[in-house]
């Protein structure tokens, strides 16, 4: 890809720099997910499909980029997902910003600290003494991605050599999936989806608001949600941290969905340490039994003499009994000191309460 | 222990269920700001308490030397 094709890119990232960050929230990609990724139909030895439904072409050559770079974020990820695959790769040593709108990835990536990362990158693409690929148009001019929605419908276009979206493959009862291929179930394999950052209810909020039918996208992200919940079975115990976040993601109704915050998972996450401070802070902390919150100051004013002189009497009386009795037979302490304490409120007991009251 | 503290009146007696109370907004609250005077009460209830017993029934260490006779054969086996 030339400098001049990226500069739309760089344009409309510039255009939203403070809208970002909500995205970049650093992700763990576990050892068997790099495998994953890089084991690809394009990368079987014996130049045949494996049947490992991992991700191809331009989106594993993005995702290598950016783990050569360090560790991904959201952003990262959804932009890799939603950029259109004419871009191509950056051009060694030039940084690039991938990603477009609101939903870039604001970390320029530099193919040379990629391909000397631990990660190894596919050979490049041939090009003509002008930088430009060989077998590329030169006349064609690409659009610009100006807007979000117009991204999307481009991203939601069936491409050659990718699998059918993943309605069309739902499996049948106890039948293993095979059909994992959609970005959206990428996108949920490689890195999960919590109920606040999923970009499915961003899509469904922005549909009720705009009344407008779903595109090819959305209708992936709504066939997703639906396979897993499927893929799970009717039982609602939610057992599975998976499967809590799979439901989440679904209305309430017959596929045993539920809504986020009312998942363990959801339940859970607000015991963290940060969340628990916040909070109590804030004095929005609840009892988990009982809804009451868990410390409020009292407001009940215990003040004064005769308040105090009543307490100094109630704890002589306590510790009288109990060293009358020890001293004198101690045997006989744990019944006496029930007989003393164990009172009702208005049915003094001993000498001590009707001398405080 | 647990027989005093979970009964129905509101006296305390006892430093810790003071400061228990207080971060609670009930009808056995009791006011931040009043803590340090319960909890001075109670210490001095107990303190008094403590010095009171001590002074009517003494333990029996203190009293030994009134009320035991020496054993002389004890007595030269230990010299």
């Amino acid at each position: 890809m030339s400098t001049s094709a990226r500069k739309p890119l760089a344009v409309a990232t510039g255009r939203c720099a403070g809208r970002a960050i909500r995205y970049m929230r650093r992700l763990r990609i576990s050892a068997w997910r790099i495998w994953w990724i890089q084991r690809s139909p394009q990368q079987d030895s014996s130049g045949q499909s494996n049947g490992c439904p991992g991700p191809c072409g331009p989106t594993r050559v993005r995702i290598l980029h950016l783990l050569g770079e360090g560790p991904l974020c959201v952003g990262d990820l959804v932009s890799i997902l939603r950029v259109s695959a004419t871009h191509g790769i950056a051009a060694p040593g030039v940084p690039a910003q991938v990603g477009i709108g609101r939903r870039r990835a604001t970390r320029p990536v530099e193919l040379l600290r990629a391909r000397t990362g631990r990660f190894r990158l596919p050979p490049e693409a041939p090009r003509d003494p002008a930088g430009r690929r060989i077998g590329a148009d030169p006349g064609r001019r690409r659009r610009a991605p100006r807007f979000a929605a117009g991204w999307r419908v481009l991203s939601a276009a069936h491409r050659p050599g990718e699998l059918e979206p993943m309605a069309v493959h739902l499996p049948e009862a106890g039948q293993p999936a095979q059909s994992a291929n959609a970005r959206p179930t990428f996108a949920r394999r490689l890195v999960g989806r919590g109920p606040r950052n999923g970009a499915a209810a961003g899509d469904r909020r922005r549909l009720r608001h705009h009344g407008r039918a779903p595109c090819g996208r959305e209708r992936r992200h709504r066939a997703a949600r639906q396979y897993a919940g499927y893929r799970r079975g009717p039982g609602r115990a939610h057992l599975d941290p998976r499967a809590d976040l799979g439901r989440s993601l679904q209305p309430g109704g017959d596929a045993g969905g539920c809504g986020a915050r009312r998942t363990p998972v959801a339940r859970c996450s607000r015991l963290r340490p940060g969340s628990g401070r916040r909070r109590l802070r804030r004095g929005r902390s609840r009892h988990g039994m009982f809804g009451e919150a868990v410390f409020t100051a009292s407001r009940h004013a215990r003040a004064g003499g005769a308040q105090f002189l009543s307490e100094l009497v109630a704890t002589f009386g306590l510790l009288a009994v109990i060293w009358g009795v020890a001293r004198r037979r101690s045997t006989a302490v744990p019944f006496a000191w029930p007989r003393t304490s164990w009172r009702p409120t208005g049915s003094p007991h001993r000498p001590a309460s009707p001398t405080r009251r | 222990m647990a027989a005093y503290w979970f009964t129905a009146s509101t006296s305390f007696a006892n430093p810790a269920v003071t400061l228990g109370r207080s971060a609670s907004d009930t009808f056995a609250g009791i006011r931040p700001a009043d803590v340090p005077g319960f909890v001075a009460a109670q210490l001095l209830g107990a303190a008094a308490a403590t010095l009171l017993f001590r002074w009517l029934v003494p333990a029996l260490p203190e009293r030994a030397p009134d009320l035991v006779v020496p054993n002389p054969e004890q007595t030269e086996e230990a010299s």
